[in-house]
């Protein structure tokens, strides 16, 4: 049974006066456990989309129901606290906060989650040495590589034990071999920890990683396939 | 991370600005202090003044106040020495009191017939003794020993008079008076006007036969109706010219012994007084005294008419110039309020600009908007905080440093220039009134900010370039 249901959900933009449609009629089911890729073109919608998954954005019409919870019946405190418990996210430009060194990055999420310090202690560093960053611990973003910041990132978006892990576009601002070893790390801790990715990404690598892609044009799903496991990656994305 | 650390580390970020705020602020805050210092200590000043020449509190006729000026000897208290010993021998009042000295008022005529010129002149008749007294008064602590009035230690006929009642009786050279312009005209022939023989003999006839020769100065005859209405003449020994730094008073004012003044106004009458003067030994005593007192004269003198005035009834312009000051304060307050708060509100706005995608980040991950709120709000709060830190502890150094640097100035009715001082250390409601006020226009102007910044959309502040 599917955790992640979407039905009929529309969202539509206003543009001084006109209406611009950026998503339409979307049904979509994802599975747990999974590395989802939602790609497509720019401006297709991928990433309206995953905010909208995200619960960081209201549809115009339509319905998220994610672990079970319909989304639209939360206010924006309730969508706060969802999203601190269920959902981690991921950026395409890391998104740390500087003030703050990697290991407080990773520890923020906990406190939001009041999560009692010796236990967020003992997670954060269980996730830095996860994302190969103990030593970097008292390092603050600036003093990282991009690599190094995006791990940082992905263990920040895992600290709470959120079971959806959303991450748009996350190795467009990274080089090839490490955007590589991001994915990879991705999809290692997918399989360790057991949670689901979701990406909205048009990068072959994340679609050559991916369990399930879904395709994304002009606000329409054109495709939704469970891919052969990095096999043809260049099928993937066509 | 707790919300405090997270916003006192945003502002590190922008150093200089966080500075250029934090400056704003604590100039502002020094520059409030200091000026509520210095007008405070003027009000403190002029407050110790009027204690030092009419008391706190004075009992007089009832209608004194309003109508004795144009017959002080109509309004004389009877049996003021019973009174003075009744308010001396309370025991709610005499651990109040340092002082209780009677005064008379009187109008008259001075003459300087040797010159052939005469003034009218107020006359305030003292016990020197106890004046001097009075003028120790010192609950502030001002600089300086209270200087004695020159009558102390004068004969019985001893006087002082304002430096105008000697520029115009012409007694500027006998009493050594400097900046004493000489009238330039052809009557100046004393010759032609010695005092005239009735006057002379009036003058005799009320002297003290006991008493000793004038030790030095010029001699002057006031003439003043006794309390019958009859002309009565007192030959005065003028000891010395007073600068009183008003002209009006400078021009009008007479001191003499208060046993001569009651000779010249009653004569072989018994003595009265126009009032009772009573010095506390704190301003704060004032209204639990003057109750007292009350209660005094209306269960022990109720015989007569009177009635209790404090110093700012007897001296309106007190009232006058700690409201000027007072008005002034709260325009530079206002002003340096203004500024803090468009400073704050400024560096806010900037902060929210800048970190609009940590806003976005920080929702994402869960925080609420309340949380986004707070952060601004704890950020303005924190400056404040710190600018109200350095700014009193500047504004103390500063007080410190003006206080022992010797300044003088010369405020407006004094005749000498008084220590520029300014009293910050131990204004306690002032310092804290003024670091408080800071903290809430500091959080007020991040407020209106900080509501934005929570009000963002998330996906767009995600956006935000």
């Amino acid at each position: 049974m599917s955790i992640l249901q979407i039905r009929q959900l529309n969202k539509r933009y206003r543009l001084d006066d006109i209406s611009v449609p950026a998503l339409t009629d979307i049904q979509l089911d994802i599975q747990p456990n999974r590395f989802t890729v939602l790609s497509g073109p720019s401006g297709s919608g991928k990433t309206t989309l995953l905010n909208l998954i995200g619960a960081l954005d209201r549809p115009t019409s339509g319905e998220i129901i994610l672990n079970g919870q319909p989304l639209s019946r939360l206010n924006d405190d309730q969508l706060a606290d969802f999203r601190a418990r269920q959902i981690g996210f991921i950026f395409q430009n890391f998104n740390l906060l500087p003030v703050l060194s990697a290991y407080e990055n990773v520890e923020y999420p906990l406190i939001l989650a009041k999560v009692p310090p010796q236990v967020r202690r003992n997670r954060v560093m269980e996730l830095l040495a996860a994302v190969g960053l103990a030593d970097k611990a008292q390092h603050r973003p600036g003093q990282l590589s991009g690599g190094q910041r995006q791990r940082v990132a992905i263990a920040r978006a895992l600290a709470t034990n959120a079971q959806w892990i959303l991450a748009d576009e996350p190795t467009a601002n990274l080089d090839q071999a490490t955007g590589a070893a991001i994915i990879a790390l991705m999809r290692q801790m997918q399989h360790d920890l057991q949670v689901s990715f979701i990406f909205s990404s048009h990068d072959p690598q994340v679609l050559a990683a991916a369990d399930e892609a879904v395709f994304i044009r002009d606000g329409r799903i054109v495709e939704s396939r469970t891919l052969a496991s990095q096999t043809h990656p260049e099928r993937a994305y066509a | 991370m707790k919300i405090l650390t997270l916003a006192a580390r945003n502002l590190t970020r922008n150093r200089r600005r966080s500075l250029a705020t934090l400056l704003a602020m604590t100039i502002g805050l020094m520059a409030v202090l200091l000026f509520g210092g210095y007008s405070g200590n003027i009000n403190l000043g002029l407050q110790t003044g009027f204690v030092r020449s009419s008391g706190h509190l004075q009992i007089q006729h009832r209608d004194y106040f309003l109508f004795g000026s144009g017959n002080p000897a109509a309004y004389g208290i009877v049996d003021y020495q019973r009174l003075i010993r009744t308010i001396e021998a309370d025991p709610v009042l005499r651990p109040m009191l340092t002082v209780v000295t009677p005064t008379l008022s009187l109008g008259g005529i001075a003459g300087n017939f040797n010159a052939g010129v005469s003034r009218t002149v107020l006359g305030s008749g003292v016990v020197v003794d106890e004046q001097n007294q009075l003028r120790q008064w010192n609950d502030y602590r001002f600089p300086g020993a209270a200087r004695l009035l020159p009558l102390t230690g004068s004969a019985p006929n001893g006087a002082t008079i304002g430096t105008g009642v000697a520029r115009v009786l012409q007694l500027c050279g006998e009493l050594n008076v400097k900046h004493c312009p000489q009238p330039a005209h052809e009557a100046m022939d004393a010759s032609k006007t010695a005092t005239p023989t009735d006057l002379a003999a009036l003058g005799e006839a009320s002297q003290n036969p006991a008493a000793p020769a004038a030790q030095a100065g010029a001699r002057i005859e006031l003439l003043a109706a006794n309390a019958h209405g009859a002309p009565n003449v007192a030959a005065l020994d003028v000891v010395k010219a007073e600068q009183l730094g008003v002209k009006e008073l400078d021009d009008i004012a007479i001191t003499l012994h208060l046993r001569l003044a009651q000779q010249l106004i009653y004569g072989q009458d018994t003595p009265k007084v126009t009032a009772v003067v009573v010095q506390l030994k704190h301003t704060a005593q004032m209204p639990a005294a003057r109750e007292r007192l009350e209660t005094l004269l209306r269960s022990q003198f109720k015989a007569q008419p009177l009635a209790v005035q404090d110093f700012a009834t007897l001296n309106p312009s007190y009232g006058q110039i700690t409201g000027m000051f007072a008005a002034i304060f709260g325009f530079i307050a206002i002003l340096i309020g203004a500024i803090v708060l468009f400073t704050v509100g400024n560096t806010m706005n900037m902060a929210i600009v800048e970190r609009t995608v940590e806003i976005g980040t920080l929702r994402a991950m869960g925080l609420r908007a309340r949380g986004i709120r707070q952060l601004f709000l704890c950020e303005g709060v924190l400056l404040g905080a710190a600018s109200a830190v350095t700014g009193l502890s500047l504004a103390l150094l500063l007080a410190y440093v003006i206080n022992h640097s010797g300044l003088t100035w010369m405020p407006p009715g004094n005749s000498e220039p008084v220590a520029l001082t300014v009293r910050v250390w131990g204004e306690w409601g002032m310092l804290l009134g003024s670091a408080l006020g800071l903290l809430l226009v500091a959080a007020f102007s991040a407020w209106w900010p900080a509501r934005r910044a929570s009000a963002l959309n998330i996906v767009d502040a995600l956006r935000h370039a």
